[in-house]
């Protein structure tokens, strides 16, 4: 039997429905009493050694009957810049070469008041511009970052809240690539 | 020292105080935290082997640098790192790389011991003190500066009472 459902209460700035969950004739044998037996008394255990206070990191989290859990997660904000609004950026160009070699070209050339002439007549000398070329070689840094999960991470996760670690930590370390490549070019 | 906490909003991801580096590691265990200890175990914090009936791994907490030798560390999890007696705890043994916080400046390629964790206030790691009566931890992979710092630590530790 399914002790919660979900309830559309609003919609969020992109219109997607907000849903919170809605508690039903029980509570997914969360109890305020110690090991779940009234005679045992009440559970104040919230803050001792071996509980998760709220602050600490865990998803399980001691409870009581009326603890509402909320549908909305707060997520971390960093400060990030658009690169490629700045910088000319050209993605997977050489991705897997071991080096980038980019050529750069030079325009050489005197004052433009060194091409003063009066008609040019009788073969006479006229100043010259030219090209020049060198190259810059970079290497090709290869970046490779794991994640891992276990099955009851996965499920105790979606059954003591509404956290999907495996979406969360995919987005973690894509986040971890852009703050990256956004250090290394600035 | 109290403990390492995350912040919402930063300009780079951190660390988490007993996450695993250096993947895979060879030798993460499951181990039963003895039943009858009054010890606090969490994240970082130095095991030991102990005596007793147990089907599985049976381990006890390490109160500080003269007790041991050191079996492994607490992994951080997703689940819970706070741990009561008689939980089943993660432990990474030899050769694995765990994050650990810093109780002072530390250098990289020093042996380092491993202080007990109280409530509150999370296990930390210095640089060894005394060769003859101390058991290793490990040996740091980064460089601490000050207290309170995460650091990449190799679990080595020493089976004896000598460094």
């Amino acid at each position: 039997m399914k002790s919660v459902f979900f309830q559309t209460t609003g919609y969020d700035a992109q219109g997607k429905a907000i849903k919170e969950p809605v508690f039903l004739k029980h509570t997914n044998n969360r109890s305020i009493f110690k090991n779940g037996l009234r005679e045992n008394g009440v559970d104040l255990r919230l803050n001792a050694a071996g509980d998760t206070a709220e602050s600490a990191t865990g998803y399980q989290i001691v409870t009581d009957t009326l603890t509402y859990i909320k549908k909305q997660i707060s997520e971390q904000k960093f400060y990030e810049v658009p690169i490629a609004d700045f910088i000319p950026t050209a993605v997977g160009d050489g991705a897997f070469a071991a080096n980038l070699l980019t050529n750069r070209t030079y325009q050489v050339a005197d004052d433009f008041e060194t091409g003063n002439i009066r008609t040019g007549a009788s073969n006479s000398r006229l100043a010259q511009v030219d090209v020049a070329i060198d190259s810059k070689t970079l290497k090709v840094v290869n970046w490779a970052k794991a994640i891992d999960y276990t099955i009851f991470d996965i499920e105790q996760a979606l059954v003591a809240n509404n956290w999907d670690p495996i979406e969360q930590k995919h987005r973690a370390r894509k986040r971890n690539w852009d703050l990256g490549l956004q250090k290394s070019l600035s | 020292m109290a403990q390492y906490t995350q912040n919402q909003n930063q300009f780079a991801q951190t660390l988490m105080l007993g996450q695993v580096s250096e993947i895979p590691n060879p030798d993460v265990v499951s181990a039963l935290f003895n039943p009858s200890s009054s010890a606090v175990l969490q994240n970082g914090s130095a095991v030991k082997l102990i005596t007793g009936t147990s089907p599985g791994i049976l381990i006890d907490a390490v109160s500080g640098p003269t007790d041991g030798p050191v079996f492994g560390v607490v992994t951080y999890n997703l689940r819970k790192n706070i741990y009561s007696a008689g939980d089943t705890i993660e432990v990474a043994a030899g050769g694995s790389y765990v994050v650990l916080e810093s109780s002072a400046a530390i250098a990289r390629g020093a042996k380092v011991v491993s202080t007990a964790a109280t409530t509150g206030n999370d296990p930390t790691v210095a640089t060894v003190s005394s060769a003859s009566t101390q058991y290793i931890t490990g040996t740091a992979i980064d460089t601490a500066t000050a207290s309170g710092q995460l650091l990449r630590v190799k679990i080595q530790p020493s089976f004896n009472g000598t460094v």
